[in-house]
């Protein structure tokens, strides 16, 4: 009677042979390629939350302060500052059209400053990683 | 080796994942070739393998080596390719094989030269179940072992040493068949 392992080393052997090679050549460098665009929208989105976090922190602590001094930008006049009356003129009309008269196109404007720091950022990343 | 190319790339030096892509793209295809039985598609699943791997490099714990976590995604990824796209071949019977079967295979296929050894094995092999063929590479040709397997696949451990001793008897089978079928028509 035949050992078991005779059997199996046999059966190792004839497998040996179904052993199978890619045959692409560009095998390597296409999946690399892949592998670090996949790299690059990992860190873009990573950017992406990162800039939002910090916009919100900043937005928020320059809210606090100028809460803490009194002060509401919602409700920010000229004659509560007391400062040139054209500037603040200014001011004031591009607070109301971006802030009281419409919050979500300041939002859309922040998210465009966003979006704009991340195209650049992207482009940086592709500049500093070439696939082998 | 593995686990320092592992740090490095989680670190974000990305380049350096080209050492696993060097290193098991082999297994990787010979395994996804033996579900898919296609060139092209065995290929694809291979890349898109290395892909879901980097995407969740992060998530593999070491708790396995980095080859049977990838390997299992090769499988998957494999699996799923095959299940709408052929039947299932398996005809032979399962019974034991006899020494006699063993030892003409034996002398059989040791006297073929190496191409032709190939084509007598990948034509067995393509006679068999996606989950035999899938067995014996795992088994035989990759060096797995039983928890190994266990781990790719799914399959519980009793199963795959049951399954595994069929997979092999029927290949001894269908290999019996074909090469003695082929030195018929030599003579």
């Amino acid at each position: 009677m035949m050992k078991n392992s005779n059997i199996d080393k046999l059966a190792k052997d004839i497998l040996k042979s179904s052993y199978l090679e890619i045959t692409d050549p560009d095998f390597n460098v296409t999946t690399m390629k892949k592998i670090l665009r996949e790299s690059r929208k990992q860190r873009v989105l990573e950017n992406i939350l990162l800039c939002f976090l910090v916009f919100v922190a900043v937005d928020s602590l320059i809210f606090l302060v100028l809460w803490l001094s009194g002060l509401n930008i919602f409700e920010l006049t000229i004659r509560l500052i007391g400062m040139p009356h054209e500037i603040l003129f200014h001011i004031e009309k591009l607070k109301n059209s971006i802030i009281e008269n419409s919050f979500i196109k300041y939002v859309m404007l922040s998210f465009g400053g966003i979006m704009v720091l991340l195209m650049i950022i992207e482009s940086k990343l592709k500049l500093l990683e070439k696939p082998k | 080796m593995d686990d320092l190319y592992l740090k490095l790339v989680l670190e974000g030096n990305t380049s350096k994942f080209s050492y696993f892509i060097e290193k098991y793209k082999g297994m990787a295809f010979s395994i996804a070739f033996r579900i898919v039985n296609n060139r092209e598609d065995a290929e694809e699943i291979v890349q898109d393998a290395f892909l879901k791997a980097f995407r969740s490099l992060d998530k593999f714990r070491k708790d396995s080596k980095f080859s049977t976590w990838f390997y299992r995604i090769v499988v998957n990824s494999s699996l799923s390719r095959a299940r709408n796209k052929r039947p299932e071949l398996s005809s032979i019977d399962e019974e034991d094989i006899t020494d006699v079967v063993v030892e003409s295979v034996e002398s059989a296929y040791s006297s073929l030269d190496l191409s032709d050894q190939k084509k007598f094995v990948h034509l067995a092999l393509e006679e068999l179940s996606i989950e035999n063929r899938l067995l014996l590479t795992l088994y035989y040709l990759n060096e797995n072992s039983i928890d190994e397997i266990t781990e790719i696949t799914g399959i519980a451990q009793e199963n795959v040493k049951m399954k595994l001793h069929r997979a092999r008897n029927k290949m001894y089978k269908i290999l019996n068949r074909n090469l003695k079928s082929e030195i018929q028509s030599l003579l």
